[in-house]
């Protein structure tokens, strides 16, 4: 049995065994490590990206592929890798938002990180679901962003999207409850935009534009993964179906474009509340 | 047969049958001949330069501005790195790049890696020098649209573009048409791949390459064949094939006016073709795996496919993706960047024995022998005992001939009447080279 830390609230987190139901108790535990503010960071660090440093559940060395950071337990192998995968359309999707306002080189760390940060910790679990390996076509979608490049950046990014589209396919294929996995994986995801939304915030104003992206890619993934379930969980509970929806309106609200405010609309706190809210109904999709 | 031959034959046959039973021995892939494939596949020590473009720092330097400058073009906006990005190992990243019409061009950019050791030029092999090809896009009116008289023009009103030139031909310092050429040419001769994972291999590190890599080696030298056109250090023939692709885009045929050769478009190098999808002349493959997946079940059987391809291919999935392995290996693993190779002036040509003889053999896509002396007025005789269609060029101020198609079994002859030097080529396989002497009755008195 996972168990897993959410956020209730401002400070505090709790361990959920799952698949435990919304009415399972709550543990209080220690505080999540957080990431120390530096106090000469200035606003603009584009290409100060901190690669999140938390080990890898597999092979890959540091970055976004890995969890168990504080001694968390690694993932299964299934959720690993959909989260993985998830986690690079995350990036793709906030990069392809950077490349239609024109902001190439700002776009482009978005396209590196998912080779460089994420790829190498879900290699082998792609081998173990037959999935064919991905990895040149990411490097070649980067390399048509850092070319500026929008024909070219268009037919590799189609050709990367049939390529996660087929690795999405073989993943979910496995497990027997859909809607359940892939409610579990959006919660793995908004938590690693909840990490990237800590880490973008420093001394009260948002200071890391890469990190906020990230996170504001990965919450808009999130709501994407779960709208694809949405009539499954409403079919459950209509009332499950609101509280998510209307806890993903709020993760939404706090990103309200792409390039961020200089104050951000909630801090992280309010963040993992919203969070919690979503994964406090998993146990309703049993 | 004596009895001898039977109870021999029985005993073959048995042997055959429990290796069968015994986990099909029979039909395991040969062992890799590590050491044959690493000399087959090892890297030059320097880059060919023609004796007539040497290639010095200044003629280099030049090219590259001249390759970035858009004055070059009728618009004044297109340079030849418009298309060959530097960024997309000098190519662009679609399957065709849309001309000045708007509409997209007949074939993919091609790559520019390793062309200081191209025979031909274009997908259809239409210009025998990096000189000459460097104009033709130029003045293409759906590419650069370029009127050269003018382009010269506005270079030459350029005080620094003058010094270029200057600095870079010395002894002929006009900002002219031929000048321009070679320093394009002299650039582009300097794009040379870097070395990758697979050449490591190939200088003895074993571990350079992972176990399925080397599965992929295996079977690119073997089962699969592709090594029959994609050979030596820069993986390619430099040969035309029709290798089954949908299509009306004759290719190399209508270059030579040869139906036989209709389809066929020059190999492609390997390397650094992780950066520099999609594939095959028109850009119609996006992936590597489809690349495996056109030879193994896609290719149009017709008359003119090409007979180096394998008559039947059959690769299982996990093959399939050996294969690929092996294919990443020959692209660096970040975006490459020009190797640095000293240029060495050399000519194109057959070093072989010459023989006197006045018959050629064409077998395995050589001439054999490679160089012949012959009298004035003595006809030379080419076999076609090869398994392939041949075609014979003399391309010379002397002399110009061509056979068509020789198919296997064909002999061409041709006569010489006047005492001289010939370069006999195949214009399907122009690596086979073959030089003709021709010395006068006299003289062999």
């Amino acid at each position: 049995m996972k168990k897993r830390k959410i956020w209730a609230g401002l400070g505090t987190a709790v361990l959920v065994a799952a698949p435990a139901a919304s009415q399972s108790a709550l543990l209080p535990i220690q505080s999540q490590p957080r990431i120390e503010a530096k106090a000469d960071q200035t606003l603009l660090q584009l290409a100060q990206h901190q690669g999140h440093a938390a080990p890898a559940a597999t092979a890959g060395g540091e970055g976004e592929g890995g969890e168990g950071e504080g001694g968390a337990p690694q993932l299964p192998p299934a959720l690993h890798l959909y989260r993985g995968i998830e986690m690079i359309r995350g990036h793709l999707l906030v990069g392809a938002e950077l490349i239609e306002a024109g902001r190439w080189p700002d776009a482009l760390p978005h396209f590196l990180h998912p080779e460089e940060e994420i790829y190498a910790s879900i290699r082998d679990q792609l081998k173990s679901y037959n999935v064919a390996p991905f990895q040149v076509a990411l490097k070649a979608l980067s390399q048509t962003v850092k070319a500026k490049n929008k024909d070219a950046y268009v037919r590799a990014r189609a050709a990367l999207d049939e390529r996660l589209a087929a690795a999405e396919t073989a993943v979910r294929g496995t497990e027997a409850n859909g809607p359940y996995f892939v409610y579990e994986t959006a919660l793995e995801v908004l938590q690693q935009a909840a990490d990237e939304y800590e880490e973008a915030i420093e001394k009260g104003r948002i200071a890391n534009v890469v990190e906020y992206q990230d996170a504001r890619g990965f919450v808009l993934e999130a709501d994407r993964l779960l709208s694809t379930i949405m009539p499954a969980i409403a079919a459950k509970s209509a009332d499950t179906a609101k509280t998510v929806q209307a806890s993903l309106n709020d993760l939404k609200s706090i990103f309200p474009s792409v390039i961020p405010p200089k104050q951000p609309v909630k801090d992280i706190g309010q963040f993992l509340s919203d969070v919690s809210k979503i994964e406090l109904q998993l146990g309703n999709l049993r | 047969m004596r009895r001898v031959g039977f109870a021999k034959a029985g005993r073959v046959l048995a042997g055959l049958a429990l290796a069968t039973i015994l986990g099909g021995a029979a039909d395991r892939p040969a062992p890799l001949d590590v050491e044959h494939w690493r000399k087959a596949f090892a890297r030059p020590d320097h880059a060919p330069t023609p004796p007539g473009n040497p290639a010095s720092p200044d003629k280099v330097a030049l090219g590259a501005k001249l390759f970035d400058d858009t004055r070059l073009s009728g618009s004044g906006d297109v340079a030849c790195a418009t298309c060959h990005q530097a960024d997309l190992s000098f190519s662009d990243g679609i399957d065709r790049h849309p001309g000045l019409d708007g509409q997209p061009l007949e074939r993919r950019t091609p790559p520019l890696w390793n062309l200081a050791w191209a025979l031909s030029f274009f997908w259809d092999g239409r210009a025998e020098s990096l000189e000459t090809q460097a104009i033709e896009p130029i003045e293409n009116t759906r590419e650069m649209a370029g009127d050269l008289d003018r382009s010269l023009q506005a270079l030459s009103a350029d005080p620094q573009m003058r010094k270029a030139f200057a600095s870079a031909f010395p002894e002929d310092p006009a900002v002219s048409r031929a000048n321009m050429a070679k320093a394009l040419a002299a650039f582009q001769r300097t794009l040379v791949s870097p070395e990758t994972r697979f050449d490591r291999w190939v200088k003895g590190d074993d571990a350079a390459l992972e176990p399925d890599e080397i599965a992929g080696l295996s079977l690119f030298v073997g089962k699969a064949a592709c090594v029959a056109c994609h050979k030596g250090w820069r993986f390619t023939d430099d040969a035309f094939h029709d290798i089954g692709l949908p299509g009306d885009d004759k290719g190399r045929g209508p270059i030579l006016g040869i139906a036989a050769a209709d389809h066929a478009f020059k190999t492609p190098s390997l390397r650094e073709r992780v950066w520099s999808a999609p594939y095959m002349h028109d850009g119609s493959l996006a992936s590597f795996e489809d690349v495996v997946d056109h030879y193994a079940d896609r290719v149009i059987r017709r008359p003119t496919l090409s007979a180096d391809l394998p008559q039947h291919l059959d690769l299982s999935a996990t093959e399939r993706a050996q294969l690929v392995a092996f294919l990443n290996t020959l692209s660096s693993n970040d975006p490459p960047r020009p190797a640095s190779i000293p240029p060495k002036a050399m000519a194109f040509g057959t070093d072989a024995e010459v023989v006197a003889t006045s018959t050629v053999s064409q077998k395995d896509r050589r001439f054999t022998p490679g160089a012949v002396v012959l009298t004035v007025g003595e006809a030379l005789r080419i076999l076609n005992d090869d398994i392939r269609v041949h075609n014979v060029r003399v391309d010379g101020p002397d002399k110009s001939f061509n056979s068509d198609a020789q198919n296997p079994g064909d002999t061409v002859t041709i006569g010489f009447d006047r005492a001289g030097h010939y370069d006999v080529i195949c214009g399907i396989h122009p690596e086979m080279r073959l030089s003709v002497n021709v010395e006068s009755a006299q003289k062999e008195k």
